[in-house]
């Protein structure tokens, strides 16, 4: 063999081993071409093994390009075994896929009652304000739910609460205002606190049930001002319907208040009653021993469920206290 | 309270819409419920303004006075009630003895009336208007004064008094029959008109039906009287009833128009039902008059507490037209409270007056600046977070229960009960809250839901040595069903014993209490698959399966567990600091024992924490079998146990050690063998 049908050998077994190499379409056969050139008895070989043939001279430059073709045929194989490797990685995990639409094991979460929903919603704002969040039983007696508030035995204001009256002795509370006369008599002003709780009224119709929640706040401070109640109820009322409100202060009657007030809100174009209020009155004060002249006070209350109807759009008072679960997985 | 708006015409002359007074009244504290507009053929166009006047205006229970309150909001001429006196061609011959209750008794006798008559086609349309039945012309006439003056009148019948009127005080047991037939029980301090032989009416609230008018009254005696508030309130009320008359008079009944009324009365009786009209016959009690107070008003103090800037002209102004007569200086204003204004009697009452004719409404606003103050965690919102968390519904039931349920889980001796319930199934006040909480259950398994998870948070009622009921805040839950909604990764399993503990544990474990169970148990519990909670000797809790007695009257497939807690029990956990932890390995071991069936797995657990050693950091039970490999009446306890200690890595042989000291114990106290 001479050099250049050598150099002819070589170049034919470069394009042909390139092609044999990337058509492989497995590792098997892949591995076979790459013995048929490389392996001991492959032809890459055989032609080493010739080159003896070959006149010492050309002989150095003969093993050179063997050994150029050597490595093409090295690196087209390393590539392809690459690239069949990717490939059947791939279509292993293809395989592998699952139905992602399936339900997840997430639990779902229990719910809590809509009025303890709103008191906590509303506390949430008072509690912003450096409000404190107090509370007090709900027997009560005469003089707490009636005689400190400035509702003396047999006043016709009592008429505004139809009050339960227990067999043993005392009643149960008609508004959580008791928990301000304890809160004045047992801490020093200044004061800001609020009482949520339930109330008692023995009523019971579309409109009304025997308990329902309140919530009353209080704030005996110097210089606790009509202003302050009314800019104070304002921003609450917008924070708690998540939007501006109108608002319209009117005078009304509370015993335990003076000035006292009704706050509606304009909802579908009427006003609606939302809230009682006003400056707390001062027979109430010197009961409890607050020194009137220093001390100016306001105060205000709400129904829960009333709140809770505007801003879920509830249509039925009742539905609170039927605690039907289609009601209350809504909230 | 409802009347014409034409009515008000013969007060004031207002030329603002119907809309437009209602909304005034409204902004003035006189709340409007509505108006209708009609077509009247007597007086033309009219409308009905409703009212709904609050304990505190009396004044304005009357037309009158709605006009007076409407002529100083508007700045107008208020025209005083106009009659023409009729004369009197007789002398009176009954005397008028009253008391310091009734300090002003007028009486007039009308001779001879007739009562065909009809009642005027006015008095009768606006007394109609106002929802007043028509009975007679002379009833029909005192009805009309009432509501045009506010002034309650009655009329009784002449013929059937007998001898000079007492206004006095009830005596004891003392019945009288009133116009309405109903038989009432007086007592002292109830008044009475009566006359020499008889009580005749209850003073203020209803006349008596033996004097009362009737189709064959020939003359009456027409009384208009001022009786003080403080013996007018709540007298009614306590016989279950109100009227119009005594509606006035516990609120406050001007007293300088009693005269008034009846020469207004008379005017129109005389062109009704025409008669011989006697001398009007006054006594009065000067001295036992309302005083009239005297009340100061410092304007820089109003102005404070309002937030407003008022001059004294303006206040004054204000005042004066309310008919306070204010005087003196210009900061300082002294005033005087009219006759028909129970109300003002402190400051804070003419500051009132004063934002009421300012309008609430332009009086200015200021936000209130928030204050810092440091929050205390609610009890009651971290316990309902957790059972959320783990799917529980909260619930919000009545706190009132029937005696039936009161009766079954009523954990308290003596039940508070209520005097005057709205039925009989809310006669009592709970002391537990599971009544509420199996209402709830079976009205929602009755729509559909198989498996529920329920909790309350709220207040339980009981009498202990007092006679003021004792309450205690209290969390209590239901589960039932399925332990999770069915899943396709899932085994479905029902809730067990074990899941209610485990809630119990959960709640517990987020507050600085240590509980311990206990078999103990309650009626309306299964006995064997119930338990008490204690902390140290104290019961704060209980938890089981509801009794089969209960739960098979109820027609359930599957048990109900109950549990509840009480959170005053509950003590709030103080600040939890860093404690270090090992960095050294641990080591595990896992023994099972076979014991008697009665040996609990707390005695076990209990016996090997006490021999574990003080490096023993964990235990945990993995299993417990009964049955092929157990003897008949053992059982075999499964535990992992980990130690780890602080200062180095534990030698085998040291655990070892300290393992063979447990078998040993486990030997020697509870008969118990090491599994193979």
């Amino acid at each position: 063999m001479d050099l250049k049908s050598l150099k002819q050998k070589i170049s034919t077994l470069k394009s042909e081993s390139s092609a044999l190499i990337n058509s492989s379409n497995d590792k098997g056969s892949l591995e076979k071409t790459y013995k048929s050139y490389l392996g001991k008895s492959g032809e890459v070989n055989l032609l080493l093994k010739s080159l003896g043939s070959l006149p010492q001279e050309k002989r150095k430059e003969a093993g050179m390009l063997l050994n150029q073709l050597k490595s093409d045929i090295d690196n087209s194989y390393k590539d392809k075994t690459s690239e069949l490797s990717k490939a059947e990685n791939e279509l292993r995990l293809g395989n592998q896929k699952i139905d992602i639409s399936l339900p997840s094991t997430s639990r779902t979460d229990g719910s809590v009652h809509p009025v303890t929903q709103t008191i906590n919603e509303i506390s949430d704002f008072f509690e912003s304000m450096g409000f404190g969040i107090e509370s007090g039983p709900e027997t009560e007696t005469d003089y707490y739910n009636f005689e400190a508030l400035n509702v003396p035995e047999d006043h016709p204001a009592k008429d505004m609460h139809d009050t339960f009256y227990l067999k043993e002795s005392g009643l149960l509370r008609t508004h959580t205002s008791p928990v301000q006369i304890r809160t004045m008599e047992n801490k020093n002003p200044p004061h800001r606190i609020i009482c949520p709780g339930k109330v008692f009224r023995k009523d019971s119709d579309l409109t009304h049930t025997p308990m329902f929640h309140q919530i009353e706040g209080l704030v005996v401070e110097e210089g606790a001002s009509f202003a302050q109640l009314k800019g104070l109820l304002n921003d609450f009322l917008e924070d708690f319907f998540g939007r501006e409100v109108e608002l319209r202060f009117r005078p009304s009657y509370f015993p335990f208040t003076e000035p006292s007030a009704e706050a509606d809100i304009k909802w579908d174009k009427s006003w609606l009653e939302v809230l009682g209020c006003g400056m707390v009155h001062p027979n109430v004060l010197e009961m409890v021993g607050v020194d009137a002249k220093k001390y100016s006070g306001f105060a205000f209350g709400l129904g829960v469920e009333r709140m809770a109807m505007l801003k879920y759009d509830i249509p039925d008072l009742r539905l609170f206290f039927e605690n039907d679960y289609r009601f209350l997985k809504q909230f | 309270m409802q009347f014409s708006r034409n009515w008000l015409k013969d007060f004031i002359d207002l030329t603002i819409s119907t809309e437009e007074i209602c909304s005034q009244l409204t902004m003035a504290g006189v709340e409007v419920d509505g108006y209708d507009s009609f077509n009247s053929k007597i007086t033309g166009k009219d409308s009905i303004i409703k009212l709904d006047i609050t304990p505190n205006r009396g004044d304005c229970f009357s037309v009158y006075g709605v006009a007076r309150e409407l002529a100083v909001i508007n700045n107008l001429k208020l025209k005083h009630p106009k009659f023409k006196s009729i004369e009197s061609s007789f002398k009176e011959d009954l005397r008028i003895k009253v008391c310091k209750e009734a300090p002003i008794y007028v009486g007039r006798s009308i001779k001879n009336i007739n009562l065909k008559t009809k009642t005027l086609p006015l008095v009768a349309e606006r007394l109609a208007l106002s929802d007043q039945k028509l009975i007679d012309p002379v009833v029909d006439i005192t009805n009309y004064i009432l509501l045009e003056l506010g002034q309650p009148l009655h009329a009784f019948d002449r013929d059937k008094l007998e001898g000079n009127i007492n206004v006095r005080k009830a005596k004891e047991d003392e019945n009288l029959i009133l116009l309405d037939d109903q038989e009432i029980n007086l007592s002292p301090d109830c008044l009475v008109i009566s006359d020499e032989k008889k009580s005749i009416a209850l003073a203020g609230i209803m006349g008596g039906k033996n004097t009362c008018v009737t189709a064959n009254t020939k003359s009456i005696f027409l009384e208009s009287a001022f009786f003080k508030p403080s013996v007018i309130r709540g007298r009614a009320r306590r016989f279950g009833f109100q009227t119009d008359a005594s509606i006035r008079f516990e609120r406050g009944v001007d007293y300088k128009i009693q005269e008034l009324a009846v020469e207004k009365a008379s005017e129109i009786l005389h062109e009704t039902v025409g008669g011989e009209f006697g001398v009007i016959q006054e006594s009065k009690l000067i001295k036992e008059l309302p005083k009239t107070r005297k009340v100061s008003l410092d304007l820089d103090r109003a102005n404070k507490i309002l937030g407003t800037n008022i001059t004294s002209i303006k206040a004054k102004k204000y005042l004066k037209g309310l008919g306070m007569n204010p005087k003196g200086s210009s900061r300082k204003l002294d005033l005087t409270s009219p006759s028909w204004r129970y109300d003002i009697e402190i400051e804070a009452d003419l500051i009132e007056e004063l934002a009421r004719l300012e309008g609430y409404d332009s009086l200015p606003t200021v936000s209130l600046e928030p204050k810092l103050k440091i929050k205390s965690e609610s009890k009651e919102k971290a316990i309902s977070a957790s059972l959320v968390s783990e799917g529980f519904s909260e619930v919000i039931n009545y706190s009132f229960i029937s005696e039936d349920d009161e009766i079954v889980f009523g954990e308290s001796k003596k039940m508070v009960e209520v005097e005057n319930p709205i039925s009989q199934n809310m006669r009592y006040m709970r002391s537990s809250l599971f009544p509420g909480l199996i209402n709830t259950f079976i009205h929602n398994l009755n729509n559909g839901l198989e498996s529920q998870k329920l909790f309350e948070i709220g207040s339980v009622f009981g009498h202990k040595k007092s006679k003021k009921p004792s309450e205690r805040t209290r969390i209590s839950g239901l589960i039932y069903g399925d332990v999770s909604p069915i899943h396709w990764l899932d085994k479905p399993r029902k809730v067990n014993f074990y899941d209610a503990k485990g809630i119990i544990e959960k709640i517990v474990s987020s507050f600085d209490v240590a509980i311990n169970f206990d078999p103990k148990s309650s009626d309306f519990f299964h006995p064997g698959i119930s338990s008490t909670i204690y902390n140290d000797s104290k019961e704060i809790g209980l938890l089981g399966a509801l009794s089969p007695n209960i739960s098979g009257k109820l027609g359930l497939k599957e048990d109900v567990f109950l549990f509840s807690l009480d959170i005053e029990e509950l003590k709030t956990k103080t600040l939890q600091k860093f404690t270090k932890f090992s960095k050294f390995p641990s080591t595990q071991r896992d023994l099972a024992f076979v014991v008697d069936k009665d040996i609990t797995s707390h005695e076990l657990s209990a016996l090997i924490k006490s021999k574990g050693g003080k490096d023993l950091n964990n235990l945990d039970l993995f299993d417990v079998y009964e049955g092929k490999g157990v003897d008949d009446g053992k059982k075999s306890i499964a535990i992992s146990l980990t130690w780890q200690s602080s200062k180095g890595t534990l030698l085998d042989s040291d655990i070892d050690k300290v393992v063979e000291k447990i078998v040993n114990s486990v030997k020697k106290e509870l008969d118990g063998d090491l599994r193979n």
